[in-house]
């Protein structure tokens, strides 16, 4: 016996994690990858309604996100890039004044910074042996 | 008011975990200094747990049920965890292990290509650009935007209303369903899904009709929209999909090179019009260095 509505809850469970990501986190990665798990949810329905109704349409729709999440990962990273050159951060928060002059803003003011966190301590071992010559290295 | 409250009361099944659900995700989220997850976790468990004691259905084969809650639960949970870091590489490793469960569970609706083109494509491609990326672009340290999310608890809430719509929409939980099953009023849903079955008329040649599926009981709680959804037909297809080759790869590829022909012909002309721009669009050497 199939049972789609079980596939259909998990899939809107992932659609609907996914829109969340997408609008709380600021990092633009992240926002990318919330995007992405959207498109898992979606594909999943396909592809119970294509188990329950035993045809291909709904494995040729989500053989078509494949192709279509694919050419996005790679336009959304080459933009990403372009965004981080320009601002040297990840965050959506510097591209929040794109929109029209009039218009109020959604940057929230965001609590103060967390204090700077002391540097975690690895253990290290007792330098021991010859210690290597580093003055002639080539400049990296 | 009264009636929502009324509502409320009688479908607490869906809108206790949907409640419980927003806590946690809002609990979770990164705000400020780090601080125990203890109790956003065990909310979020117990949310999960409810949702899934109310609302899926056993099939009654155990071992496709046990697969079914190892994959579907650790692909909530780790899409949870992948939103809720406040690293974004290991935000995308988190998602690789979403991906993987999605896969396990292409492979129990016997999508065997789907889910071993999303392996590839995902896992393989899409992950390792992504960490790429982070690579090139994450700046040292913990950074201001990641230890903040917006509006979390704002956006937990309406998302979680979201869902709740649409799972009252697809499956309404179990009691109530039995309840209106056991007073036998003949409820069709508005989308009348969960029990129907599917015959495959005996007679009919692959070709013309391959499949009739026909309802016969139906899970849904709202009044019956005016369109019946005794039977069901699928469009007409010109490769055959019959049950004896559904599932198979050279079914998926009959249907992909048959039916499909076209489609594939632009998703490929996509492919390289994406990835041109992708090089285009991408920082050059000269105008700078990453």
């Amino acid at each position: 016996m199939v049972v789609l509505t079980n596939y259909l809850v998990v899939g809107s469970i992932l659609f609907v994690l996914g829109i969340i990501g997408f609008m709380t986190r600021r990092n633009l990665i992240t926002m990318m990858l919330s995007a992405e798990l959207m498109l898992h949810g979606v594909s999943l329905n396909l592809v119970a309604f294509s188990n329950f109704h035993q045809n291909f349409q709904g494995q040729a729709f989500t053989a078509f996100i494949l192709t279509v999440a694919a050419c996005e990962a790679g336009i959304a990273l080459a933009l990403i890039l372009t965004l981080y050159h320009r601002t040297k951060s990840l965050d959506i928060n510097f591209w929040s004044h794109l929109g029209e002059a009039d218009i109020e803003s959604s940057h929230e003011e965001e609590p103060a910074v967390p204090a700077a966190v002391p540097a975690q301590e690895f253990p290290h071992l007792t330098p021991a042996g010859r210690r290597p010559n580093l003055v002639k290295m080539p400049p990296v | 008011m009264n009636n929502s409250v009324q509502w409320l009361t009688a479908h607490w099944q869906l809108a206790l975990p949907m409640v419980l659900g927003a806590l946690a995700i809002s609990l979770l989220m990164p705000k400020g200094e780090r601080r125990s997850r203890l109790i956003g976790s065990l909310i979020g468990v117990a949310a999960i747990g409810l949702l899934g004691g109310t609302m899926l259905r056993p099939t009654g084969v155990w071992i496709q049920d046990t697969l079914f809650c190892l994959f579907s639960g650790v692909a909530v949970v780790s899409a949870v965890l992948m939103l809720t870091n406040r690293n974004p590489a290991y935000s995308a490793l988190w998602f690789a292990l979403v991906t993987l469960s999605v896969c396990g569970l292409f492979l129990l609706q016997s999508a065997p290509f789907l889910a071993s083109a999303t392996v590839i494509v995902y896992a393989g491609a899409i992950i390792v650009t992504f960490l790429f990326v982070l690579m090139l672009a994450q700046q040292a340290g913990k950074t201001n935007y990641d230890q903040n999310a917006r509006r979390s608890g704002v956006i937990a809430f309406t998302g979680f209303v979201l869902l709740g719509a649409l799972l009252f929409a697809i499956a309404p939980p179990r009691a109530v369903a039995d309840k209106s099953a056991d007073s036998g009023e003949p409820v069709t849903g508005f989308v009348s899904l969960a029990p129907k079955k599917v015959e495959v008329a005996a007679d009919v040649k692959p070709a013309q009709q391959p499949v009739v599926v026909r309802s016969e009981t139906s899970g849904g709680v709202m009044p019956a929209p005016s369109v019946p959804v005794d039977e069901v037909k699928p469009p007409q297809s010109t490769s055959t999909s019959t049950p004896e080759t559904f599932g198979t790869m050279r079914g998926l590829g009959r249907s992909l090179f048959g039916d499909y022909l076209f489609a594939v012909e632009l998703a490929g002309t996509l492919l390289l019009v994406a990835s041109i721009g992708a090089i285009i669009i991408a920082p050059k050497r000269s105008s700078g260095k990453l």
